[in-house]
């Protein structure tokens, strides 16, 4: 509860704008969700190689998730491993912790790495590095991984966002690179896309002769100014109108879901994140983040674990079997970590502390080879012991891979620095079918 | 006395020659209003070797001969009175006397202008892409440069002169220098030759690209290499040979383009894994490794051997696809197969839309029609789709007879039936495509039995119902 990462609950509506203001040339106002859309490329962008994977969801576990309780456990180590207990998986020789019985079933489609070490210790810092690749720096702004997912696949689905981030998790945006790759926020999965929908009171002529009412207004300018970025905010207003009148707006609409739906992925936020991720990929959206946060964990490590674990388990297991009944779990990389794992030693107030030298990440899907554990840990779980340390920038390489992105591609900041998808990284081959 | 020396040597060479009966003497004319007296002896390419009656060789480009010359000369070659290759024996007189310089002046002084000027030894700046030796791959580098600074071409086309131009059997192997090089001599050289220096200035080969041996054409120039071994669609040499005869980019731009025969030779020397010699041991064990390794993961590489196939669609044939609204997108960079897409406008497409694709049918890979008002009749269209290997037909309207039509898909893998009328009866048909990997089929029609029975007859196919 220390942290800023754990109040990661709805974003208030001011917050809202303010962010979208960030992100969006400098303007704060409602269709700010256009920007996203804006000016879309007419073909998407042939990657380096087949692409086994299209879509990514990313599940931030923020606040540092206790890779010990969870995906790397230690039964042999009951000094460390607390009162936790490992259970068997539906993937031969496989261990997880009994927090994530439900996910354990799925373990076959699924691999876990459990060697991965990041370099920064607390929670912003790592947790830029995480999503960036790239270490924070007070002279620059890196894109997210979701932007240079967007950036360099393209677009499918013309009407609505490539990136969108779900639940909080923080304001990084595209960086450097143009604000309509940049994740779009949505606070409350159930309150879907906010002021979005056209007003009640307004019908389709009224509606239309106030736009062209605006736009009469504004032509003695734009035409005085024919510039980008003024044609960029026309176009703002022209997208958010696409959108609004757009069928594929429904996609953001999780009321559209089933009972029975809302109750296999649990009633929790982050549940029903992940049911809105899953329309989102379903309706082609390439990058979806959905933030869990509550992990920071520094007293009564066990029992909030094993509460987070309850939600978090049935959301993750609840969204891969519902990709796997629909056919989509083929083409979506589902990728589960957080920003640094927890300490081995518990401390006196019954708690783990951070930990970036040795934790875990939980990938599943399409591109994934099933039943794959990568690395371990030496007996104690402090560092790791078989197997290359994986770094964030390995991570994110590995999933940029499986997207088919070209590693290579070398993108310039304004100042002219060059910058790549994944820092980098190298894929690790051993997780990817 | 001196010209009784000359004389005897002139017999000399003349009985070196006796392997091909010789030619008369006789006076050629060239296009400029010149003449000389002499015979030929052989031509490479197109020049032609002339013996003037000092026993001399001047060798004289074909285009600069007049009519009648040249018109002797074609029914020479076309009887095959004529050897292929410069020729050997010839050179003893030219280096021998002092006295070559009196007799040129006299005897063939005309001859002596026609004679193209020495290729220059040019000089490049250090850095220059051209100065730097091409050291093929698996070669020790000391041995490859030693090679090479021995400016290659004269001797090397020399050495191997005497059976070069010919067409290769049917298994034998391709071999470089004999088969293949006298093409490329013929047609590319007088653009991607060798730079020279011409008025103090160099001229580069055109697009910086050397096509006079084979480690520059495996070299290739700036935009990276043109031959990749074993894949023709790779090949950017093979691929602009190959051009429409009416595309702008075709090579070589002027004169005729390759004939089959010829196009035959250079795609059996790519396959073959375009090596110097045909039995090169070090490029046979470079490429392996690269064609084991694409193997472990199958639908990617299956994906690959089935692109390889099929002619890359062209850029105005996906933008003509496109109007459908769909995206049609290919695989990866270069790859031939596509994707095609209709997201956005998935809510307007109907059967017709699907006509547009006539021209890509066999580049479509993957076909998504989630979502459209697609009927059965369209899947009629899809069966032509020989090479698809992904169809998603996710919440559409299609029915058993619609899957009737796929029953003799031969490539499909991954069918996507959520959501669908599909029925029993419809699991029937898809019992016959004997290539699937995956059916999903929730929330369709089909009932608990008709499942388990497509699970009996596809008993390695995942399904998902």
């Amino acid at each position: 509860m220390k942290s800023s990462m754990s109040k990661i609950d709805e974003i208030g509506r001011r917050e809202f704008i303010a962010n979208a203001a960030k992100t969006c040339l400098g303007v704060g106002l409602m269709p700010m969700a256009g920007s996203y859309i804006h000016n879309s490329v007419n073909a998407l962008i042939p990657g380096a190689r087949p692409a086994k994977a299209r879509y990514v969801i990313y599940l931030n576990m923020a606040g540092a998730m206790s890779h010990l309780d969870t995906f790397g456990p230690k039964p042999d180590c009951p000094d460390i491993q607390g009162p936790t207990k490992a259970i068997k998986t539906s993937a031969d020789g496989v261990i997880l912790s009994e927090n994530l019985p439900r996910t354990a079933q799925h373990m076959h489609n699924s691999a876990v790495i459990r060697t991965c070490v990041s370099s920064q210790g607390a929670h912003e810092q790592a947790s830029y590095l995480m999503h960036t690749s790239y270490l924070k720096r007070g002279t620059i702004s890196h894109p997210t991984f979701g932007s240079w997912v967007a950036k360099l696949s393209g677009q499918i689905n013309r009407t609505i966002p490539m990136n969108v981030r779900i639940g909080g998790g923080g304001n990084l945006g595209a960086g450097f690179l143009e604000s309509k790759y940049g994740p779009l926020p949505i606070g409350n999965p159930k309150a879907g896309l906010a002021n979005s929908k056209k007003a009640e009171y307004l019908d389709d002529q009224q509606f239309g002769n106030r736009i062209a009412m605006a736009q009469n207004m504004n032509s003695t300018f734009t035409g005085r100014f024919p510039q980008k970025k003024v044609r960029a905010y026309t176009d703002l207003y022209k997208d958010a109108v696409k959108l609004m009148k757009s069928k594929d707006l429904q996609a953001f609409d999780i009321t559209k879901e089933p009972e029975q739906m809302h109750a296999l992925y649990g009633d929790s936020n982050f549940g029903q994140g992940c049911l809105l991720a899953r329309r989102l990929i379903e309706n082609q959206v390439r990058y979806v983040e959905v933030t869990r946060g509550g992990w920071d964990t520094h007293d009564d490590n066990f029992n909030r674990v094993s509460e987070n674990c309850a939600d978090m388990d049935q959301a993750l297991s609840a969204l891969l079997m519902d990709l796997e009944i629909r056919g989509l779990l083929k083409e979506t990389l589902v990728v589960l970590t957080s920003e640094f794992g927890r300490t081995p030693n518990i401390n006196p107030r019954d708690g783990r502390d951070h930990w970036p030298f040795c934790f875990t990440a939980f990938m599943a899907g399409g591109a994934v080879k099933g039943g794959t554990v990568f690395g371990e840990s030496d007996n104690t779980g402090r560092n790791v012991a078989q197997g290359k340390s994986v770094s964030p920038a390995d991570l994110n390489a590995t999933i940029a891979y499986a997207l088919g992105l070209p590693l290579n591609d070398v993108q310039y900041s304004p100042s002219g620095r060059p910058f790549t998808v994944a820092h980098k990284g190298e894929p690790l081959f051993e997780v990817l079918a | 006395m001196v010209w009784f020396r000359a004389g005897i040597l002139f017999v000399l060479a003349g009985f070196c020659l006796v392997a091909w009966a010789q030619e008369t003497f006789r006076k050629f004319t060239t296009t400029t209003g010149q003449a000389f007296t002499g015979r030929v002896l052989s031509y490479e390419g197109r020049t032609f070797y002339f013996q003037g009656k000092d026993g001399k060789l001047y060798p004289v480009p074909y285009d600069r001969l007049s009519t009648p010359d040249k018109s002797y000369l074609i029914k020479l070659v076309q009887e095959k009175k004529l050897p292929k290759g410069k020729p050997q024996t010839a050179k003893p007189p030219v280096q021998n006397g002092k006295k070559d310089d009196t007799s040129s002046q006299t005897g063939s002084d005309n001859a002596e202008k026609l004679k193209p000027p020495p290729p220059p030894k040019p000089q490049f700046r250090p850095g220059s892409f051209f100065s730097y030796i091409p050291v093929p791959l698996g070669q020790d580098p000391a041995e490859a440069l030693a090679h090479s600074s021995t400016d290659s071409t004269p001797q090397e086309v020399g050495e191997t002169s005497a059976d070069a131009g010919g067409m290769p059997g049917p298994d034998e192997p391709i071999d470089f220098e004999k088969h293949l090089m006298p093409m490329i001599e013929e047609s590319c050289l007088d653009c991607h030759g060798a730079p020279y220096v011409k008025n103090g200035r160099t001229i580069p080969p055109k697009a910086g690209l050397r096509l006079d041996s084979h480690e520059w054409i495996i070299k290739g120039n700036l935009d990276g290499a043109i031959v990749s071994p074993g894949s023709l669609d790779e090949s950017t040499l093979y691929q602009v040979i190959t051009l429409d005869p009416d595309d702008p980019e075709i090579m070589p731009p002027k004169g005729e383009p390759w004939d089959d025969e010829q196009i035959s030779v250079l795609e059996r020397w790519i396959l073959e894994g375009a090596k110097p010699r045909p039995d090169a041991p070090s490029l046979a064990t470079k490429s392996k490794p690269v064609e084991s390794k694409t193997e472990p993961d199958s639908s990617v590489s299956r994906l690959d051997v089935i692109g390889k196939k099929v002619r890359p669609a062209s850029r105005p044939q996906l933008e003509a696809a496109m109007k459908s609204g769909a995206l049609v997108s290919p695989l990866s960079e270069k790859h031939s197969l596509v994707r095609v897409e209709f997201s956005s406008a998935a809510y307007q497409t109907t059967d017709s839309d699907l006509s547009l694709f006539s021209n890509l049918k066999n580049n479509i890979s993957h076909l998504d029609l989630s979502k459209t008002k697609i009927s059965d009749q369209a899947l009629g269209t899809v069966q032509g789709y020989r090479n698809l290997v992904w169809l998603s037909l996710r919440n559409t309207q299609i029915g058993d007879r619609g899957l009737e039509s796929l029953a003799k898909m031969e490539e499909l893998t991954y069918i996507n039936l959520v959501g669908t009328k599909v029925t029993d009866k419809g699991l029937e048909s898809l019992s016959l495509i004997k290539s699937l990997e995956e059916v999903y089929l929730w929330n369709s029609k089909v009932s608990e039995k008709g499942v388990e029975n497509l699970r009996n007859t596809l008993p390695e196919v995942k399904i998902i119902f």
